[in-house]
């Protein structure tokens, strides 16, 4: 049986809510799009549970940052289809941003000139 | 707005949450069929590519848990679901929500119960207008203190204290009154506040109907009129609004009903109705006596006075009344004014009680909710794997504990309904009890507030009761699953824990008990005790006469005809068959409010004026009395019963003494023949004979010195006759009360009652008080036992395989009962030692209701000390017993 819960869930939660809406910026895409987008993204490093990735969809829904619509899925079966919403797309251009001067910092911190 | 916009969610999604569900799961699934096609395509077989894909994706459950919980709907979700696996849980174990429903049910009754009356005498506000400033006066003689030494006023101290006093923004007198209501099918006796116009609005009373007293209405000569008490409007005449406007006959004068008065507190006494001042003949007749202090003054404070500043105030005032009419008042000392606020006279002697009698329920549920959640641990030492199952199927460490709480709390809302039946039941017991000690009783009831506090009361317990297990609970939910089930040895900690609960548990029940050991045992003394006289086959009752009729000149009382109205009365009622004696008397026995103390002097004695004059209890009685009620005369004869004009001052009166006044002022010498003056020497009486103690005023007042008057010489507008017949008491009263009639038609005749029945209601607050008491401890007891038997269980059960362990390796059975319910009884026996400690710091505060036993009674002590050894005992054998009888494989493969 696996471990229930996904590793360091506290600290990956948002950068989880990062990529999605990152990777939804492609334009509409289903939960299992995402899932492959994210791990083609991250080299496979992200995502130990692909089950994982719902709660996060769901969050960002309630947030109001997504939105969803039902469609058919390649194989013809019912599928959800999440898009940005205008907020969405305004957060991902905030936490983007200050991912970057963050990640900026580290950096300088990591390999002092 | 986040908070906003997630309510808009959780909303929204409540409504179409079996719509949501679905579409989870449907969502679900064909991300797991997608997933399973695009590793079919890579070459993977169908199965295995569906097998791989459900592990790719992890728990179905746990993620649609955390789903559910990211849509924000899930905690109304997750209670409907929790409420449904607690009633599961209930249903699965009768036996335990039963024994937790009745003990909460126990605890929050008790609560429930003692805190309406809490609320109804203290919390809820009086219904006056600004209590806070109604005051009620007295005055004291100088060099005089505490309740007893408080006087009144007369009218003309009012009058002019009314005019010259800038304390108060209004001043209003009072007293109470017993009228002869006439007209109806019977004299009706009630109870009458006589008040100053003003009265209703110092209280700051509206009429519920009609009107109250207008100005100038207490002025002499204006029409009497007459306002109901709310009581009396329900009791004589069921509410009828009729009533307003009908003229009643009272005494010689006729009244018309103008108002109705709202339900208000007994003070200063209970009355039936109130009539303006000018109305009562006997204040017409005070009012010329300066020193006839009869009325009560209640005022309300003028903004910006304070009790100290009107009591100054007042002082100075009533030393310039007694400094200017010297003549007036008999020589003595100045008075002092005091000024107490009514609030404090109306709860001040039921405070300490109440909030002690609180905190001993408060402390009952306390342990109730510490045993229920021993109970709660128990259970859940059994529960460990279904609960560690339910955690690695998804449900998160915060969930589980939210459904043990909400287990627990059903179990509380059904003990706290429970509860509140109880609390209905004793209702009507505890307003007997309160009235004992403030007149405030009547708003006792079920009021929002305690439904309120029983909600509050019972949704706490079961916050405390299941959240403290819960918590407490082993977080390693898969170690239980993987070391299938072997549990070491409970924490030392969590077994101190129990221990302390369970000793302070005993500690608490030991008072209690020793509290009900001596309550009781006081009780039997008192049903017990010799009063001195035989209550058997004697019937009592109260005669009021109508006063205006027995009016000699000058408005007073005409001593002569009441007296010949009396003995004419006993006549006839001795010439009834069926009668052996019938006596008359100032006041049955057992009567405390009637107790009346004089001083007097002895002819052969010097008593000189720094030394206060002797007193002792004065009684009015026939001659038959001693015969009526079977108290022997001990020596000398039976006093004249005639009756002999006062004028004549050289008339010979007599009155005899009782064993208690021969005892103390003649231990040796003859008290016959001893002469003795009650008004400083003008007339002397004779002792002629000494009859036996009798405890008149009361089961529990050892019987006091008595100087005992001849009934026809010293007769009242009220009295009371007293019946001797071989026969049922109660078959005699018709007859009795037709031969009074016989002789006056206008005679109120209350409080028939056979002399047992005073007997017995004279201890009822006592028996009630004992049953409560009783009670409680009973409940505690239980509780305890429940609560040792139950962490044993748990005890036992934590320990199940190290007990197989010690049987297989040979360890005898009767060693292992007796290793077991050493380690249970040690917190029983320390709880004990505390118990007997606190209740022997606490005996001062119960000795003074004690009658005949000493609150340190060493019997008392024992016994309580060996029933609750005996309880805790029993309760940890049986457990013990059945562990350390377990077959040793049995023992060990339960594990």
């Amino acid at each position: 049986m696996p471990p229930r819960s996904p590793a360091a869930p506290d600290i990956l939660q948002g950068t989880l809510d990062m990529l999605v809406l990152s990777a939804l910026q492609a334009g509409a895409m289903h939960g299992w799009g995402i899932s492959q987008r994210l791990a083609q993204l991250s080299d496979d490093v992200l995502l130990v549970n692909q089950g994982s990735l719902y709660p996060a969809l769901y969050r960002l829904e309630a947030e109001g940052w997504i939105e969803s619509e039902w469609g058919t899925s390649e194989n013809n079966r019912r599928a959800k289809f999440y898009s940005l919403t205008r907020a969405g797309a305004k957060r991902l251009g905030e936490e983007t941003a200050s991912w970057h001067r963050m990640a900026h910092a580290i950096g300088r911190v990591l390999q002092p000139v | 707005m986040r908070p906003l916009k997630n309510l808009f969610h959780l909303l929204r999604s409540l409504g179409k949450r079996q719509t949501v569900e679905s579409d989870m799961v449907e969502e679900m699934e064909t991300h797991i069929a997608l997933e399973a096609a695009a590793r079919e395509a890579r070459g993977v077989p169908r199965a295995e590519a569906l097998r791989q894909a459900r592990i790719a994706f992890g728990s179905l459950e746990s993620v649609r848990e955390e789903g559910r919980e990211a849509r924000g709907f899930s905690f109304f979700d997750a209670l409907s679901q929790d409420m449904r696996f607690g009633l599961r849980g209930i249903r699965r174990s009768p036996g335990f929500a039963l024994a937790v429903v009745l003990t909460l049910a126990l605890g929050i009754g008790a609560n429930t119960a003692i805190f309406s009356v809490v609320h109804g005498v203290l919390l809820k506000e009086l219904p006056y207008g600004d209590a806070d400033r109604i005051v009620r006066v007295y005055q004291v003689p100088e060099g005089t203190s505490g309740v007893a030494a408080r006087v009144g006023f007369s009218v003309q101290e009012f009058t002019d204290l009314r005019s010259e006093t800038k304390a108060f923004s209004a001043l209003a007198e009072y007293h109470s009154m017993r009228f002869l209501m006439l007209g109806g099918k019977e004299p009706e006796r009630v109870q009458t506040g006589v008040v100053s116009a003003n009265y209703f609005d110092v209280l700051g009373v509206a009429p519920l109907h009609g009107r109250t007293f207008r100005t100038g209405e207490d002025a002499p000569g204006s029409e009497p009129v007459l306002v109901l008490s709310y009581e009396y409007w329900e009791r004589v005449h069921g509410g009828d609004l009729a009533i307003l406007g009908k003229v009643f006959q009272l005494n010689d004068h006729p009244h018309t009903v103008v108002g109705i008065l709202p339900p208000l507190p007994r003070y200063p006494n209970q009355n039936d109705v109130f009539m303006p001042a000018s109305a009562c003949p006997f204040r017409a007749r005070a009012a010329s006596n300066r020193a006839g202090r009869m009325v009560a003054l209640l005022g309300r404070l003028a903004p910006g006075a304070t009790p100290a500043s009107a009591e100054a105030e007042l002082t100075s005032a009533t030393g310039r009344m007694f400094e200017t009419h010297r003549d007036a008042y008999p020589p003595g000392r100045g008075m002092r004014a005091e000024v107490v606020p009514v609030r404090l006279e109306i709860t001040g002697g039921a405070d300490t009680t109440l909030w002690l009698l609180f905190g001993t329920v408060a402390l009952i549920l306390l342990i109730a909710c510490a045993n229920v959640a021993n109970l709660m641990l128990a259970r859940l030492a059994h529960r460990a794997p279904e609960l560690a199952l339910r955690g690695t199927v998804g449900a998160s460490a915060g969930r589980i504990v939210r459904q043990l709480v909400t287990e627990a709390t059903l179990l509380s809302l059904t003990g706290g309904f429970l509860g509140l039946v109880l609390a209905v039941l004793s209702l009507k017991a505890l307003r007997a009890i309160a009235e004992t000690v403030t007149p405030a009783a009547a708003g006792i009831g079920l009021h929002p507030a305690v439904l309120a506090f029983t909600l509050c009361v019972s949704v706490l317990t079961g916050l405390v009761f299941g959240g403290v297990p819960a918590l407490s609970r082993r977080q390693d939910l898969s170690a239980v699953l993987q070391e299938g089930g072997v549990r070491a040895t409970p924490g030392r900690g969590a077994g101190r824990l129990r221990s302390v609960l369970v000793a302070s548990q005993l500690a608490l029940s030991f008072v209690l008990v020793i509290g009900a050991a001596l309550v009781l045992r006081s009780f039997w003394n008192l049903t017990h005790v010799d009063p001195g006289f035989r209550t058997e086959n004697v019937l009592t009752m109260t005669l009021d006469l109508n006063w205006s009729k027995y009016l000699g000149p000058e408005n007073r009382a005409d001593q002569e005809r009441m007296s010949g109205f009396y003995q004419s009365v006993l006549t006839d009622v001795r010439a009834l068959p069926g009668v052996t004696s019938a006596a008359g008397a100032v006041a049955v026995p057992l009567n405390q409010g009637f107790r009346f103390d004089g001083s007097f002097r002895f002819a052969e004695r010097e008593h000189p004026d720094d030394v206060p004059l002797p007193r002792a209890a004065i009684r009015i009685t026939s001659a038959d009395y001693f015969a009526t009620l079977g108290i022997p005369l001990l020596s000398g004869r039976l006093f004249d019963d005639r009756f002999v004009p006062q004028a004549s001052t050289e008339a010979r009166t007599e009155v005899m003494v009782n064993r208690a006044f021969q005892s103390k002022y003649f231990p040796k010498g003859e008290v016959l023949g001893q002469r003795v003056s009650f008004d400083g020497g003008r007339t002397w009486s004779h002792v002629v004979g000494v009859v036996g103690d009798a405890r008149q005023y009361g089961l529990a007042e050892s019987p006091t010195e008595e100087l005992i008057l001849p009934f026809s010489q010293n007769p009242g507008v009220s009295a009371s006759l007293l019946v001797r017949t071989p026969e049922n008491p109660k078959e005699l009263a018709a007859r009795v009360i037709r031969a009074i009639r016989g002789r006056d038609a206008q005679v109120a005749v209350v409080d028939v009652r056979t002399l047992e029945d005073v007997r017995r209601g004279s201890v009822a607050t006592s028996r009630l008080v004992a049953w409560l008491l009783s009670g409680f401890a009973g409940l505690a007891l239980a509780i305890s036992a429940a609560g040792i038997g139950g962490v044993l269980a748990f005890h036992v059960s934590q320990r199940i395989h190290e007990i197989g362990v010690r049987l297989a390796l040979g360890a005898e059975p009767g060693a292992l009962l007796r290793l077991l319910v050493r380690e249970a009884m040690a917190p029983v026996v320390l709880g004990l030692v505390l118990g007997v400690i606190g209740a022997l710091a606490g005996s001062r505060l119960v000795s003074g209701v004690l009658f005949g036993v000493s609150a340190t009674d060493p019997a008392c002590f024992a016994g309580s000390s060996l029933t609750l050894l005996v309880v805790a005992f029993a309760a940890c054998v049986l457990p013990a017993w059945r562990a350390a009888t377990t077959p040793p494989m049995l023992a060990l493969r339960s594990s």
